[in-house]
């Protein structure tokens, strides 16, 4: 059985989980309030930071559009 | 045209040879396919709106000045991304990349007990939630973390790449990856739980 420190460790890690690795970590998750909670504030976490950035990028859009048009002068101008 | 036909034109080798012979029409469709990444990037790494906008112009001059060099190992998307990093390291004087030791690996450690289970309990995830869609807390506890973790996490998190592509482009290993990200999310983690707890 996987204890709470090693699940915290793969939820956060980047490696593809084996069969049994996930099935042990569902199966910790739904007997461990603390695990599941840490796991759900990920979860938020990620959603929170997707949501904030793709509104900052839309507020910057305009911004963006004029610095294509200058970068692609510029360059224009090396050759 | 969609995500994918770009990402298979920028790959072909002649695409690649019209941008170093300055070739308009390729050079406007790179920078138009990538302009706002790069600058949601440098935005994501705490540059303001100005520094990035200086950063990203920095980073096509340098992009079209060392294009010659560039091999084809990995995308063109992969190659404009480094340059884009090693602009903002430069920035900032950043010089590692990695650290053996950082202090949010005690404060884990110190999170459990000896058989590995959690020495208290972790806040209400409904209101951790609320908190981390605020933009001042997260603004605050992003603005905390070194470069190459903001770099690394927005890069994953955000753009969603993939893990190989994230370590060309920051030069590092598999390993350090999940290190770093590691590091980066627990460090959100717990500066966005203070925030709430106060």
């Amino acid at each position: 059985m996987l204890n709470c420190k090693e699940v915290v460790r793969l939820i956060s890690s980047e490696d593809k989980l084996s069969f049994i690795q996930k099935t042990e970590l569902k199966m910790h998750l739904l007997i461990c309030k603390h695990c599941s909670n840490y796991n759900r504030q990920m979860d938020s976490l990620s959603k929170g930071l997707k949501k904030i950035f793709s509104i900052k990028s839309e507020e910057n859009r305009e911004k963006i559009q004029e610095l294509e048009k200058v970068i692609i002068d510029n360059l224009s101008k090396k050759k | 045209m969609s995500v994918n036909s770009l990402n298979q034109r920028f790959s072909q080798p002649n695409f690649i040879e019209s941008l170093i012979a300055m070739d308009h029409s390729s050079i406007e469709a790179l920078v138009k396919a990538y302009t706002g990444h790069l600058y949601n990037a440098a935005m994501g790494m705490g540059f303001n709106s100005d520094e990035s906008s200086e950063l990203v112009q920095n980073t096509w001059e340098t992009l079209f000045d060392i294009l010659p060099n560039f091999k084809g190992n990995s995308h063109i998307r992969t190659f404009i991304f480094g340059v884009l990093y090693n602009k903002a390291r430069e920035l900032k004087r950043e010089r590692f990349k990695f650290n053996q030791h950082e202090q949010i690996d005690q404060i884990m450690e110190d999170r459990f007990q000896e058989n590995g289970s959690w020495k208290h309990g972790i806040i209400d995830p409904e209101r951790f939630m609320v908190a981390s869609q605020t933009l001042e807390i997260i603004n605050d506890c992003v603005e905390k973390l070194p470069l190459t973790q903001k770099m690394a996490f927005s890069l994953k998190e955000i753009n969603g790449e993939d893990t190989t592509e994230i370590c060309n482009t920051l030069d590092i290993s598999v390993t350090n990856l999940g290190v770093l990200l590691f590091r980066a999310k627990n460090r959100l983690r717990e500066c966005i739980e203070r925030k709430v707890e106060v």
